[in-house]
């Protein structure tokens, strides 16, 4: 799975401690998931998508063969 | 929402530290009384081992099981990926140990629980350490 977390942060001038702190899990998280190496429960999805004032769709984006 | 987020279980923070004091602890009176000569013939020699061990596995498991300080979902996922590992760990350890036995001593003897449930909480703090050392 995509997402745009980072570009979405950029947008914000959020670092990744901001978001973190934002949607109450730790920085390294917030990482594992913009490096695509952990995917985010719904809970947290919708958690980081409020932040960005967007849709879960348009940060978290299925692959091809995902779909 | 609320409810499942509370679920994340385990034992408070404070847990790793009374976990590592308890080691420390269980360490230092075996030197001690080592260093003394201790006469082992009052007690015996075996009682003392076992309730060594029996703090040593209860230290690690407190380190094992308290949370973390940020404990988050990828966290909990983590923990479970260590302790998945550290259970394959201890059935391979089951099986292999006779083999070594019967290679070494030629006869077959029963594993020590309490060395196979050490080795598999040793597994597991690594292996959970490794995994977020590895997320950073």
């Amino acid at each position: 799975m995509k997402n745009t977390l980072k570009v979405e942060r950029a947008k914000l001038n959020l670092t990744q401690q901001d978001l973190a702190d934002k949607v109450k899990v730790s920085r390294q998280t917030i990482n594992s998931i913009e490096t695509e190496r952990y995917t985010p429960s719904t809970v947290l999805a919708l958690k980081i998508s409020e932040v960005f004032k967007t849709s879960v769709n348009e940060i978290f984006i299925l692959e091809e063969d995902e779909k | 929402m609320k409810k499942s987020e509370d679920k994340a279980v385990g034992l408070p923070n404070y847990f790793k530290k009374i976990g590592v004091a308890l080691i420390i602890l269980v360490i230092v009176a075996m030197f001690i009384l080592k260093g003394l000569h201790y006469d082992f013939d009052t007690i015996p020699k075996g009682n003392i081992k076992t309730i060594a061990m029996n703090l040593f596995i209860l230290g690690l498991a407190f380190i094992a099981l308290a949370k973390d300080k940020i404990e988050d979902e990828m966290h909990v996922f983590l923990k479970l990926k260590s302790f998945y590992s550290a259970f394959i760990f201890g059935i391979i350890f089951t099986i292999i140990f006779p083999i070594f036995d019967i290679v070494i001593n030629d006869d077959v003897q029963q594993i020590p629980g309490q060395q196979l449930v050490i080795m598999m909480l040793f597994s597991q703090i690594s292996t959970y350490f490794l995994l977020k050392r590895s997320e950073k």
